[in-house]
């Protein structure tokens, strides 16, 4: 009997030891003894490698001018670790998202605080945000975000091809019918079908079918109703099924199939296999890297030619967003990081060093990047009138995902547009309707 | 109970009660819980409200992506696990035969069945490439102009099928010892009433591996209804082109990890779950019909 106790003891003292180590070892670090006054925000981003490097510049200029308070950087944060983070009550004092698309979402979860009481005595002036990066971290009238960097679409056009087909390398085109045209010049096939180039692939690099729908004069969204049945919407999306109609559906996936790695020299702009692309700002840089020798122009996209005036600088762009998690504990100095972000200091340190498109008004005057004049554009692009965007909405990643599987579809030639984005519309307005109580 | 007897019971508790532990709160907690969720309009951030069978209802009745993700699942399990039972079955035959080197081609058609799931799949998109992967430059090389698979929506999900063959490894490895515990007596008997080999096969064989491809079949179906990571690399998590490649467990990711609405997505895993129990129950009621226990009852 006095060695079945003794067993049973040694068992729960060896249980506890591994109950113990276990619980142990989640403990933070506890770091070196603050300095008495001195505050530490922890700021997440995303960014990696040398962009992550570039941040650490930011944050070290904010703490020069801010000796009292202490910046701890955590990089390649991405948004599913930063939701987990707000939603377990350990979050960062400040966020950075590569996308404004979940603000709403998160906004409405309830996972992120509006800033609105801040803005009112903000020690910047809000007027230098471009406003169209402002209005993407609004949700139900209150702002959630502020935005820190953009990415925006336009053409690029291989001018040595348009010489090639007797074409004017100074005169790209302006309205969709001009592309067309062009576009039809500027594709060859060999004796098998094969295309050998192609003048434009509206699903190169991927479908850019926002960009498509508001070329076109239609509409995703509008005030939370969709519009994804307007004639000018149905008509941008039937344009594209007819382009790859005429180029071959088979033709075209079998060409892109063959493409060289686009962060390569072999890309597919590079080697002339497509005339003109749609691309972002990046794509600058990535010519000077990849292929310094091309003969490039860069435009905003071309728009229907009855909609020329009104859509003059029509881009598709996107903007990181700086977020004040729920539950973070030091909103006062976070909030002093976030305004520091939006003063040409942290905005042109940063810009210059990893090529984004700088959000401010003023920015084309004080960043050293618009001394490039196609940098330059998507500058103007950015804070024009026509810098356009998913309307901000709580159901982003499935609006998103369905129309890329609807377009996917419409491309392929296998569905019916009218009908299917008929059901969308309903499918997309009921799930909107749920999420926005 | 005597008193070694329950002393006894209070030692055995004691060595088990690590793994009660983590069964309790890893599967039997969170499973319970979950139920709970499907109730109700749960988001990530913990708030939503009980909805009853709000969920389920969506699902079964309104949902289309439900719908399209269940025929997908489907799809692969009604055709691949069938492919691939026989095709572990053929390999094992041919590895059971005492040639020299037998080892090393057991080796080589076991080992893609442990690489991870994630190079695998990497690795096969480009052989699948519709314009320089293997097979279709094998394909071109005997004049077919081979179909665009993962890029084209008809042929995405024979092209998943496909690369999951490559890894039937396991189940070949199964088949293969249940093969070698085949009484050589019975060959010998079938011999001596002038079987031949497809009727030793059909007659010997086969029956006595039954047990062995209940297992496969039941173990195939339920892994096969949890079809994800290939999807999900191959998709990029989208499900595409145009849905082919949303299966179901894909889809209850996206609704939980995309649009963050976990009670809907918990409402999902419990009607997986209802379907996997069903058709397991139902194999098993009819196994007592085909399989056949040496030894046992029949």
């Amino acid at each position: 009997m006095r060695n079945g106790f003794r067993q049973a003891l040694a068992m729960v003292a060896v249980l506890s030891v591994f109950v113990l180590a276990g619980c142990g070892s989640s403990a933070n670090q506890a770091g070196p003894a603050k300095d008495a006054g001195k505050v530490t925000i922890d700021v997440w981003h995303f960014w990696e490698g040398h962009e992550s490097e570039a941040f650490k510049k930011v944050a070290e200029a904010f703490m020069k001018a801010n000796p009292n308070i202490e910046v701890k950087v955590l990089d390649g944060a991405d948004e599913a670790k930063i939701l987990t983070a707000i939603s377990g009550g350990t979050p960062p004092d400040v966020a950075i998202l590569p996308e404004a698309e979940p603000i709403a979402q998160w906004a409405q979860s309830g996972a992120i605080e509006p800033i609105d009481s801040y803005l009112q005595s903000a020690s910047f002036d809000v007027k230098t945000v471009a406003p169209a990066a402002l209005a993407l971290g609004k949700w139900k009238g209150k702002q959630y975000a502020l935005p820190f960097m953009a990415d925006a679409w336009a053409l690029y056009y291989n001018k040595d091809l348009f010489k090639a087909a007797n074409l004017d390398p100074e005169k790209p085109p302006t309205t969709i019918e001009e592309l067309n045209a062009l576009a039809a010049k500027l594709t060859k096939k060999d004796g098998s079908g094969n295309l050998t180039q192609a003048g434009f692939i509206p699903s190169y690099t991927e479908n850019h079918f926002p960009l498509y729908i508001w070329a076109f004069g239609g509409e995703i969204m509008k005030d939370g109703k969709f519009q994804l049945t307007s004639p000018n919407t149905v008509a941008a999306i039937q344009w594209s099924a007819d382009f790859h109609k005429k180029l071959g559906v088979d033709a075209v996936t079998r060409f892109k199939s063959g493409f060289g790695k686009y962060d390569s020299p072999e890309a597919a702009l590079y080697t002339g296999k497509v005339a003109m692309a749609v691309d972002g700002e990046w794509q600058i840089r990535f010519i000077d890297e990849f292929s310094p020798k091309l003969n490039y122009g860069v435009v905003p996209f071309p728009v229907v030619a009855r909609e020329k005036d009104r859509l003059k600088g029509l881009t598709w762009f996107n903007v990181n967003s700086v977020i004040l998690p729920k539950g973070a504990k030091h909103s006062k100095e976070a909030w002093a990081f976030m305004q520091f972000l939006e003063t040409p200091a942290a905005m042109d340190l940063m810009t210059e060093s990893i090529f984004n498109i700088p959000t401010l008004t003023t920015s084309a005057s004080t960043n050293k990047l618009a001394q490039n004049p196609n940098f330059k554009m998507f500058i103007d692009l950015v804070n024009g009138p026509n810098a356009r965007a998913y309307e901000p909405n709580p159901v982003a990643g499935e609006l998103a995902d369905n129309l890329t599987a609807f377009v996917e579809g419409a491309d392929q030639g296998t569905v019916d547009i009218t009908k299917t984005l008929a059901e969308l519309q309903a499918k997309l307005q009921a799930s909107y309707d749920k999420a926005a109580k | 109970m005597s008193r070694t007897q329950r002393r006894n019971l209070w030692l055995g508790l004691a060595f088990v009660s690590p793994w009660i532990v983590g069964f309790v709160l890893f599967l039997a907690f969170p499973m319970v819980q979950s139920l709970w969720y499907s109730f109700t309009d749960k988001n990530v951030m913990g708030a939503g409200g009980w909805v009853g069978l709000e969920n389920y209802r969506e699902l079964l009745l309104r949902d289309k992506l439900f719908r399209i993700s269940l025929y997908n699942t489907l799809y692969i399990t009604l055709l691949g696990v069938p492919l691939s039972l026989g095709l572990s079955l053929v390999l094992a035959l041919m590895l059971n035969l005492k040639v020299r080197g037998i080892s090393f081609y057991r080796t080589a058609f076991y080992i893609p069945s442990i690489v991870p799931a994630v190079a695998a799949s990497m690795l096969w998109m480009w052989v699948l490439n519709p314009r320089y992967g293997l097979i279709n430059d094998l394909l071109w090389r005997i004049g077919i102009k081979g179909p665009l698979w993962l890029g084209s929506p008809p042929w995405a999900k024979p092209a998943l099928i496909i690369m999951s063959l490559w890894g039937v490894g396991n189940t070949m490895l199964i088949y293969l010892s249940s093969l070698q515990d085949v009484p050589s007596q019975l060959y010998e008997a079938a011999e001596l009433d002038g079987a031949g080999v497809w009727s030793k096969f059909r007659h010997v064989t086969l029956p006595m591996i039954t047990p062995v491809t209940l297992f496969n079949l039941i173990m195939g179906i339920i892994n096969s209804f949890q079809y994800f990571t290939q999807a999900f690399i191959v998709s990029q998590g989208k499900g595409g082109p145009a849905n082919s490649t949303l299966f179901y467990t894909l889809y209850l990711y996206q609704k939980a990890f995309r649009d963050l609405q976990m009670g809907y997505a918990a409402a999902m895993g419990w009607i997986l779950f209802l379907i996997i129990l069903s058709l397991t129950l139902l194999i098993v009621r009819f196994s007592k019909s085909w399989v056949y226990y040496e030894g046992g009852e029949r």
